[in-house]
């Protein structure tokens, strides 16, 4: 028996170790958890780039806005994270509500202009991003282009132009349509795309389709073209980029945001690091690095080849009047998700 | 996935009733827990209330999702199953040339992951999407799971049965079908089982493809409000489908055995000619290779080269790698050493109780990784918080989703060692456990290696349970390539891709090895 | 009458030949055991036949129809020839009934009362009607077969060592009924086996193959008291290959002069005794003059009805020895068998007796 039961150890052991090690392969001692939902690459150029300064170590945890607001929401006070960035300001929103924002001091309050931030100062734009209609330049001109978001939901566009509903960034445009027009508007708007839109998973898959003459256009952000198009052009070597302005829905400027949590406990290392990304240093990771998002910092360049945020005539949203459990309500009803 | 229990080993049960205890109870722990994610289906059902239940499972999205989910597997699973019958047939039973080549190539494509498969196929053919780009690359991806018990039921086949249709005046097609086929049931009904709960479970394949299952709207709804209601009562309905599924895989098997009645002659087929047919024959292997190797090879070789060296950043790939192989080889070895209690147990001493222990598997095993993940989120989240994010959770759900894969080869192998040498042992001395462990678990050990290679396989390649319980800071080659592929930027995902194909490729050998091994006649 | 002629056929698995310029006629109707040790290629013999093999070269005709040659064959399911396997082959996915009636067309009006006649012919009760093959015992399993084999109603019936799984006692009993029920049919059939006794008592008509020729063919009978060869000899039972001089139709051996069965030859040659020619005598009742010589036993087996002895051969001091010259061809011992009435003690010396004559082998 004891030999038996010998064996039996040593091999359960031998297992046991192994998680062991795997644990301490991945575990990164001190340092903050950044739990981001922003680009991946973006997220670790900041990262890199406040370890090389502060020397402090970041972990980043990687997720989609609404799944992680919503997993710190559900861990609460027990959450291991120090930082949370998003895409849109929507998850902002949502886990302020919760209460779980530290309220953050005036030095990081003030990198940022008030037009990209909450007035209640739980939490501060960190990037900027534009809606934009991407589309196939062989097959649309000036004057067949859609004037407003509202055109893309008439018959005459049915089939004709992509979106991918089940992103994050999708649904922030949709509570800005909410909050500009109101429900009954989003309803029937949100009817006709149902008729209309060609769903896809991800804003690039939608570009792409409009690269590939699938459909002629996409209703996406704008850095995903200026991304590609830096890169292999693969996914829009066909696609220019149509602005909607005059305040239309469809000229939506989306905030990135990002906060400190009050459960974290290095609360003073997360200040540092929120105040590096909209600091100068950070925001110039925006200008030089490959996200092609906007800046926000007060003062900071955006990068040359984008049409400057002032020329864009977005409509005036605040930030935090973006409802966005309405919106998915909405969307799951007319059967978008 | 299944094995028929020989009722010649019921008598053995009470001759061993002392040597139970030690291997049940664990045995009934760990089927316990299997029955986790379940209970967790059923905890929320009760607790949504009948209101909910009805508002996110009874519309038109839900209905969507059922009638793509079906017809998918509805349209998979028969091209499947004719096109690798055919090819079986022509590698293990014609002259076809290069037989070995191909028999080795048909197996290649298990290598490559799922999603690796549709990433390719994005990129190389970009207006490949929805149901049609969702069934072509699931067969390419998912054949193999066909082909490999098919291939070993046709070289164990008894070649007289053959000869006697013939000489009583079957052509060879009538004989095809009257006696070939009905032999093949089984290796058609597992393998196709084993494809159809891959096409309800896969995530990343389909989301490639834009192609929307249940799986799909799961994660969609996860990682819109993580995990609320809406995901978990999708799931629910996601193991109704498995529950089907399962249900009908027996009721095709049929509870007919169909060994081989006597031990037959130890004789090879004779190979058919195909004469003229020959190299007209040669192209459906030629094209299968072409299509689910060729077409990733080339896309992967096309986005290293365009990628050039700087997408082979070692700070990314580094830690991936090992992450990956310290979590697969160890996830490995958990699930098998915590399958073997079951499996001795299913092989020497079947009963009522050991039935119902393995059904738990067995059903939860068919689970989709993703509802294993979001059961284990949410209890570690609201019951069981120390464990939330830990590596501890990460292999418990590895071992909820692979134990009927390490199950399988282990109950195989350990019939195989005939119980005389426990008793020999026994009877020489050796305490119970000892004699076990000396003899049936010894000669049980090539089978338990290939089982634990198919677990490996699976964690190396898991994605949707890694997503959603990896501790911070885990970042294995799947979740990075998937993070990469997702910004459709294909040439940084390239290396991951490289790299769990080269992690498998020995998996995919040993797998390969052991099934030649067990249908030696 | 010939009824399945092969000639000169040849069947070579890449370089090995199984069957070489192989020459066999079969009369129609009879009973044709082909025997030979494993490896004599009996079995790739019984596939030529079948069809499920083609030969390299020579001729297969039944009747008047060629089955095969130079690269002609018909191929096995139009050859209309009953064939059963080894341990029957029965397919494991059919019932009982479905086995027997897998040669009868579907749509056949009367396939229903042929399975059930079939069934009874082999003595299959109605009631194992839905059975299937692993619930069968080994014997049902070849009665299964045999219908299954018959329902076509061919005109040849090849059995490919259908009882060698079988119990001894079954064995027998199945022999006699197959025997049997083919022959009330009518149905021409060879049996292919390993097993001498299996052939002598089921063939009328006898082939000996050994390394892929037929050595020697005919009725048992004469095949056992007139083989060609000592091989044969041997492989056909026990037998007492002795060295002899042939004088005047008789054979002087060590252990006494025999008549042969030809009177032609002269000279030296070997002869065969088969052991039931030797009688044993007590010692004491021997007349040292006469041709009767000597032997000791040496060991013993009971074997029911008879013992088996192990005899070791004395040489002769004595007179009655003209030949000394003359030796056992192996040994000095031999094993005979006596009824088991009169027990003989190891150690006694017995007389020996030659009755019947001496075969002069080739």
């Amino acid at each position: 028996m004891k030999t038996t039961f010998a064996a039996l150890a040593k091999g359960l052991a031998v297992g046991v170790a192994f998680a062991a090690l795997s644990v301490s392969a991945f575990a990164q001692d001190a340092g903050i958890t950044v739990y981001n939902a922003q680009h991946e690459s973006l997220a670790q150029e900041w990262a890199d780039a406040f370890t090389k300064e502060t020397g402090i170590a970041v972990t980043i945890r990687q997720g989609s806005d609404l799944e992680v607001g919503n997993q710190l929401i559900q861990e609460g006070a027990n959450s291991p994270a120090d930082v949370f960035l998003t895409e849109n300001s929507p998850a902002m929103v949502l886990v302020d509500n919760a209460g779980l924002f530290e309220p953050l001091p005036a030095d990081i309050i003030e990198q940022v202009p008030a037009q990209y931030r909450p007035e209640n100062g739980h939490w501060t734009g960190i990037a900027a991003r534009s809606t934009v209609f991407a589309y196939d330049t062989r097959k649309l001109t000036e004057d067949t282009l859609p004037k407003t978001m509202d055109e893309l939901a008439d018959p005459a566009w049915k089939g004709r132009w992509a979106s991918s509903p089940s992103g994050a960034d999708f649904q922030a445009i949709v509570a800005a349509y909410y909050a500009l027009k109101g429900e009954e508007a989003t309803v029937a708007w949100l009817k006709g795309m149902k008729e209309n839109t060609v769903v896809v998973r991800g804003n690039r898959a939608a570009m792409a389709a409009a690269n590939n003459g699938e459909v002629e256009g996409a209703l996406i952000y704008h850095y995903y073209w200026f991304g590609d198009q830096a890169g292999t052009k693969e996914s829009s070597a066909n696609v220019a980029l149509h602005y909607f302005k005059h305040q239309d829905p469809g000229a939506f400027v989306s905030i990135s945001g990002g906060g400190v949590l009050a459960s974290s406990k290095h609360k003073e290392d997360a200040l540092k690091f929120l105040k590096f990304v909209t600091g100068a240093a950070g925001q110039t990771v925006l200008r030089d690095g490959t996200s092609f998002e906007y800046a926000v910092g007060v003062d900071a360049a955006s990068n040359a080849a984008l049409t400057p945020l002032a020329d864009l005539d977005a409509p005036h949203v605040d930030p935090t009047q973006l409802d966005n459990i309405k919106a998915s309500e909405l969307m799951t009803a007319a059967g978008l998700l | 996935m299944s094995l028929a229990v020989s009722p010649a080993q019921t008598m053995e049960t009470k001759r061993h009733a002392p040597l139970h205890l030690p291997m049940i109870i664990p045995a009934i722990i760990i089927s316990l827990l299997s029955l986790i994610p379940l209970g967790f289906i059923v905890w929320i059902a009760i607790a949504s209330g009948w209101d909910t239940v009805r508002d996110l499972v009874l519309r038109p999205k839900v209905a969507e999702l059922l009638f793509n989910t079906l017809i998918l597997v509805a349209l998979t699973l028969p091209i499947a199953i004719a096109l690798t019958v055919s090819l079986a047939w022509l590698i293990e039973r014609t002259n076809l040339p290069f037989a070995r080549v191909w028999s080795w190539l048909m197996v290649a494509p298990l290598a490559i992951p799922a999603f690796v498969h549709s990433y390719a196929w994005a990129s190389v053919m970009p207006t490949l999407h929805g149901l049609s780009g969702a069934v072509m690359v699931s067969i390419l991806a998912y054949f193999p799971f066909l082909y490999l018990p098919i291939a070993a039921q046709l070289r164990r086949l008894d070649p007289t049965l053959e000869e006697t249709a013939a000489s009583l005046g079957h052509t060879p097609i009538a004989i095809f079908v009257t006696v070939i086929l009905p032999q093949l049931r089984l290796a058609i009904c597992g393998g196709a089982l084993l494809i159809g709960l891959h096409l309800l479970a896969e995530y990343g394949l389909f989301v490639l493809m834009r192609f929307d299952t249940f799986a799909t709207a799961i994660v969609d709804q996860f990682q819109a409000v993580y995990n609320g209601p809406a995901a978990n009562l999708l799931g629910g309905v996601l193991v109704l489908l498995c529950l089907v599924l399962l249900r009908l895989e027996v009721f095709a098997r049929g509870d007919e055995r169909y060994a081989r009645v006597g031990s037959g002659a130890a004789r090879h087929a004779p190979k058919w000619r195909l004469g003229a047919l020959t190299w007209l024959a040669a192209l459906l292997p030629a094209a299968l290779t072409l299509l689910a190797v060729g077409v990733p090879i080339f896309t992967l070789a096309r986005w290293l080269i365009s990628g050039g060296a700087g997408v082979w950043r070692l700070d990314g790939i580094g830690p991936a790698l090992w992450q990956t192989a310290c979590l697969s080889l160890g996830g490995a070895l958990i699930t098998t050493l915590a399958a073997l209690p079951i499996a001795w147990l299913s092989i020497r001493a079947p009963s009522r109780v050991q039935r119902l222990l393995e059904a738990c598997h067995y059903y939860v095993g068919a689970l989709p990784g993703v509802i294993v993940a979001l059961a284990l989120v949410t209890i570690t989240v609201r019951v069981a918080l120390p464990l939330y994010q830990t590596m501890a959770t990460l292999l418990l759900a590895y071992l909820l989703m692979f134990l009927p894969r390490a199950l399988v080869g282990l109950r195989a192998s350990i019939a195989q060692a005939p119980i005389e040498l426990e008793r020999a042992a026994v009877s020489l001395g050796k305490p119970p456990l000892v004699a076990i462990w000396k003899t049936t678990l010894r000669l049980a050990a090539p089978g338990a290696a290939a089982s634990a290679a198919l677990v490996a396989l699976g964690i190396a390649n898991e994605l949707t349970g890694t997503l959603m319980l990896a501790p911070n800071g885990t970042r294995t080659l799947a979740m990075r390539f998937w993070s990469y592929t997702s910004e459709l930027n294909f040439a940084a995902a390239a290396p991951y891709a490289v790299l769990m194909v080269v992690l498998s490729l020995p998996l995919v050998l040993l797998l390969r090895l052991e099934s030649d091994r067990e249908s030696k006649p | 009458m010939s009824f399945l002629k092969l000639d000169n056929v040849t069947k070579r698995y890449g370089k090995s030949a199984a069957v070489t310029g192989l020459n066999l006629t079969v009369p129609a109707g009879s009973r044709t055991a082909i025997v030979g040790p494993s490896g004599s290629g009996k079995t790739t013999l019984l596939r030529l036949i079948a069809g499920f093999e083609s030969p390299d070269q020579g001729s297969i005709a039944l009747g008047d129809t060629l089955l095969a040659q130079g690269t002609m064959s018909v191929p096995a399911h139009r050859r209309g020839i009953g064939y059963v396997a080894q341990e029957g082959a029965l397919f494991p996915h059919l019932t009982l009934a479905a086995n027997i009636g897998f040669g009868i067309a579907r749509n056949s009006p009367n396939r229903h009362a042929r399975i059930t006649e079939l069934m009874q012919q082999v003595g299959l009760a109605p009631s194992m009607h839905d059975r299937r093959p692993h619930q069968l015992s080994g014997g049902q399993q070849q009665r299964v077969a045999l219908a299954r084999a018959m329902a076509r109603q061919p005109k040849l019936m090849l059995l490919d060592e259908p009882f060698s799984a079988l119990d001894a006692g079954l064995r027998e009993a199945m022999r006699d009924m197959v025997g049997d029920v083919l022959s009330t049919a009518g149905i021409t059939t060879i049996l292919v086996t390993h097993d001498q006794a299996e052939a002598l008592s089921f063939a009328d008509h006898l082939a000996v193959l050994r390394d892929g020729v037929v050595v020697q063919a005919g009725p048992p009978q004469d095949l056992y008291l007139r083989p060609k060869d000592a091989q044969t000899a041997r492989f056909l039972g026990d037998a007492i290959i002795l060295q002899a001089r042939l004088e005047d139709g008789f054979a002087h051996t060590i252990l006494g002069s025999v008549p042969t069965d030809t009177v032609s030859s002269r000279g030296s040659a070997t002869i065969m005794l088969r052991p039931e020619q030797l009688e044993l005598t007590s010692a004491s009742q021997t007349d040292p003059s006469s041709t009767t010589s000597l032997g000791r036993i040496v060991g013993r087996t009971f074997r029911g009805s008879t013992w088996r002895l192990l005899i070791e051969h004395l040489p002769a001091s004595s007179a009655g020895l003209r030949f000394p010259s003359l030796a056992l061809e192996t040994s000095s011992i031999f094993t005979i068998e006596t009824p088991s009435l009169a027990p003989l003690e190891i150690g006694a010396t017995v007389g020996i007796q030659i009755v019947g004559t001496a075969h002069i082998l080739a």
